[in-house]
């Protein structure tokens, strides 16, 4: 990988997060309004969540940085993005969905985590190119740690009920 | 951040679930859940709703004198 696709990388990088900001700003006082939206602990969790997938996106494109040392990088220029965006959305998503904010007040856990599974695995059986099963694994991971905390949390509400 | 009792024995004199409590204020079960157990510090207006859900003034429940 040369100097000029880092370059364009982190170009598009900024863009993204400036034009991903842009919409959640247009879009925030509709959200508020949403009775399907997020109560103000879930928020307080996401701002959280946030920071924790910049700060890992930052990590990502400084070993990227590194990665100029390297030759004959085996990445192409379009894996190394879909593996940032990765990055930055699964450390998000962990944190979020550890925290109890990934799931709206009204939206069921069971319908996202089927449409997850369904999606990854989709991906995992048909997808031939290397983007493709990332986007599969991660679903399918995204899936997994909703089950995970649900599981966790409902023993947890059966050992409260029981004591 | 101590657990808020107050709150728990409130919500359950009245019969209500964290569920139906937290359907009523417009919050999810596990806030009211992390309140209870003192993990979440919720802003007044959240307080005011659960004070009048219950029927008790915030002194009743986010009030601890020994603190």
């Amino acid at each position: 990988m040369n100097e000029t696709s880092i370059a364009t990388l982190v170009a598009w990088s900024i863009i993204s997060v400036f034009g991903i900001g842009f919409w959640i700003w247009l879009t925030k006082d509709e959200e508020r309004d949403d009775l399907g939206g997020y109560d103000e602990r879930q928020l307080i969790a996401q701002g959280k969540a946030n920071k924790a997938g910049l700060t890992a996106g930052l990590v990502y494109l400084f070993l990227l940085q590194l990665a100029e040392l390297w030759e004959d990088f085996p990445l192409s220029i379009q894996e190394v993005s879909i593996i940032g965006i990765l990055v930055m959305t699964l450390t998000f998503a962990t944190v979020a969905i550890w925290k109890d904010a990934y799931i709206r007040l009204r939206e069921k856990e069971g319908s996202r985590i089927t449409w997850m599974l369904v999606w990854g695995l989709y991906n995992l059986i048909m997808g031939h190119t290397p983007v493709r099963l990332l986007m599969g694994s991660a679903c399918c991971y995204v899936a997994f740690l909703i089950a995970l905390r649900r599981f966790l949390r409902n023993r947890e509400e059966r050992e409260e009920d029981d004591g | 951040m101590g657990k808020n009792l107050a709150m728990k024995q409130a919500r359950t004199e009245k019969g209500l679930s964290q569920e139906a409590l937290a359907a009523a204020v417009g919050v999810s079960r596990q806030t009211i859940n992390a309140i209870e157990k003192g993990d979440y510090n919720p802003t007044i207006r959240l307080c005011i709703s659960i004070c009048r859900v219950l029927g008790l003034t915030l002194n009743d429940l986010f009030w601890d004198p020994e603190e």
